[in-house]
This record gives C-alpha cells, structure tokens and sequence, in this order.
C-alpha cells in the first residue's frame, strides 16, 4: 500500500510558516509522500517561498508539488522552484516524478493547469488573440499533461494539479466562475492518458470527491475543503484503485 | 443604497473583491450585499487573517454594515485517511 497524503492552497504568508511546520511535522510518520497542489504562498514573493521551505523542514518523505496561480503573482515562479528544489521538493509542470515505496512504483504527472470551462459552459479557441491565448494556455498545459501521464511506466500513476479536470469538485463554488476553476481539458488529458487518481486544489468553496467522465478518482484537497493540514490516501500499490464514486458514475 | 440598487451592490461587491485581491492577496472570500449590509463567508486559516479582511472590507464598504461570516479553519491534525484500494 501507499500512502499519499496531499494537501493544496496553503497559502503560507510571511508569518504563516511556523503554523505550517508545526501542522505538517506528523505527515512522515503517517504518509510515504507529500503532493502540494499548488498555490503554497499567498502572492508568490521570495520571502513566501523561503516561509514555505520553513515550513516543510520538518517533512521527511519525499515532496512533490505544481505551483498554483498565487504562486505565479509576484512573477517570481522561477525563483520559487529554485528555492523549493533546494528543500528537495520536485516541482512539476508538463514533467514527472517517481518514486518506489514497499517494491510499488508510483508516478505523479503534475501541472498548474488553467481555466476555460466544462461541457456546455466553456470557452472556445476562437476570437480576440486574448481569448485564444487563454483556450491554448489550457490545451498545452492539458496536452503536455496527457503525455506526462502517458510516459509513465508505473504501477501507480497520479496526476496532481491546481485548477480541476471535473465540474463535481466545484460543487458548492459559484456555477458564474467555473471557467475560471478549471477546464474540461484536463479531464479530458486524464482519461486519454489513464490515471488512478487525480489531485487538485484552488476550488475552497468546493467540494472534495469528484470523477472524471472515464471513471478516473478526483480529489480536490484545497485545505479549506479538507479542513486540516493534510490528507491521506492509501493506494494499493496493484493499481486498479476502486473509486466508491465509479459505481454511482456506472463507470 | 436605493431600492433599485441591484446594480450598485454589484459595484460594490467588485470593489471589495479587488480590494482584498490586491491587498490581501485573497480571492476564496465570497461576497455579497443584501439589503444594507455587506457579508462575508469563507474560511481562512487564523483569526488574525479574518479580522484583516474584515477591516478592509469595511474601508471600502461606504458605511455599510460588515456581516463577517468567515470561519477559521487553522491547518490541524489531519483529516481520516481514505482507502482507495
């Protein structure tokens, strides 16, 4: 079995950091990894980033983390990924990581993702050059997210993100900012490439178990969503992972 | 406010959305105005965060009544594990 405990939208300020370490200092003893689903600061600057390597000075396991849209605020992404992979943490976009635990092999895909919309609701490649601009951002980020998933040869495969694949772990934010959530685009990249469970944050007002149309797990771990620092989910390390919201999907 | 005020109050809500945008960094807060009366809901992770919006809020409420619904939800102990197997 494997242990992933994820958490997103940590939002760790200058003086939130100690809050953190102290939240996260169990996560080793109760998880083989860590997932961070983006937005792990609050506006993105170099001061949050060193607040966030403080606050996984604790964390034994290994780390792996996409960056959120806050992360990007103060156009310092870049740096952020410097001063993270100086912790050790891999920060993903378009690319993977694996890890062996207990003989298993698991793969995380990870990517910000973007916006645009869910069936019957979404925007369209067509238009002002801001408009496409927006429509492709997401389509690369999705295309280069399926060919991650893709690569990976792994008993395990997880795709983490910030912005949903899934219109389900939305339920609860206003239906008016869906476009600006997630993208149908992403689910899609899922379910062409195959995955055993999806990870996600930026929706707080959201709701945490969803589904891709393929039948895919989606978990949205925004920390205002799971109320806590963290949460874990065991994988059997065989793949196939049942998915109690499949049968209800009839997938 | 007027009776009439529905497109005011959008106005309203966009102004203080920015505001907390731009100076707090925080976009999870939804707001809305009802009758006389700003409200605030959410979940932030400390008290201190809380008040914070909430003063903002109110500096850009034009006298308006501040409803602060948000509720602290600091980073403790995680959730139950979820089996997935």
């Amino acid at each position: 079995m494997i242990r992933v405990a994820a958490v997103g939208d940590l939002h760790i300020g200058d003086d939130g950091s100690a809050r953190w370490r102290d939240a996260l200092k169990s996560v080793s003893d109760e998880a083989d990894l860590l997932l961070l689903a983006g937005d792990l600061t609050r506006v993105g600057t170099v001061a949050e980033g060193l607040a966030v390597v403080t606050a996984l000075e604790l964390v034994s396991v290994p780390i792996v983390a996409v960056l959120g849209n806050h992360d990007y605020h103060d156009g310092c992404d870049a740096e952020l990924r410097r001063i993270l992979a100086t912790r050790g943490a891999r920060v993903l976009e378009g690319t993977t990581a694996t890890l062996e635990v207990g003989g298993a092999r698991i793969g995380i895909a990870g990517s910000k993702g973007f916006g645009g919309g869910f069936a019957n609701a979404c925007g369209s490649d067509f238009g002002e050059p801001e408009m496409k601009a927006f429509i492709r951002h997401t389509a690369g980020l999705a295309g280069r997210l399926r060919r991650a998933l893709a690569s990976l040869d792994v008993d395990l495969r997880v795709a983490l993100l910030h912005y949903s694949p899934v219109p389900g772990t939305l339920r609860g934010e206003q239906l008016q900012i869906y476009p600006f959530l997630g993208s149908y685009l992403l689910g899609e990249a899922v379910d062409a490439a195959g995955a055993d469970l999806v990870l996600h944050g930026h929706a707080h007002a959201g709701s945490e178990k969803g589904i891709t149309p393929g039948g895919v797990c989606v978990r949205n771990v925004a920390q205002p969503v799971i109320g806590s620092a963290y949460r874990v989910y065991c994988l059997s390390g065989r793949g196939e992972v049942e998915c109690a919201e499949r049968a209800a999907h009839g997938g | 406010m007027t009776d009439d005020g529905e497109a005011e109050r959008a106005q309203l809500v966009t102004r203080i959305r920015n505001a907390l945008a731009r100076s707090e960094g925080e976009l999870g807060i939804l707001v809305t105005v009802e009758s006389d009366a700003v409200r605030l809901r959410g979940v932030v992770q400390s008290n201190e965060r809380r008040w914070r919006i909430e003063a903002l809020s109110r500096l850009v409420s034009q006298g308006l009544a501040v409803m602060n619904e948000i509720t602290v939800c600091p980073p403790g102990s995680p959730a139950a594990p979820e089996n997935l197997r």
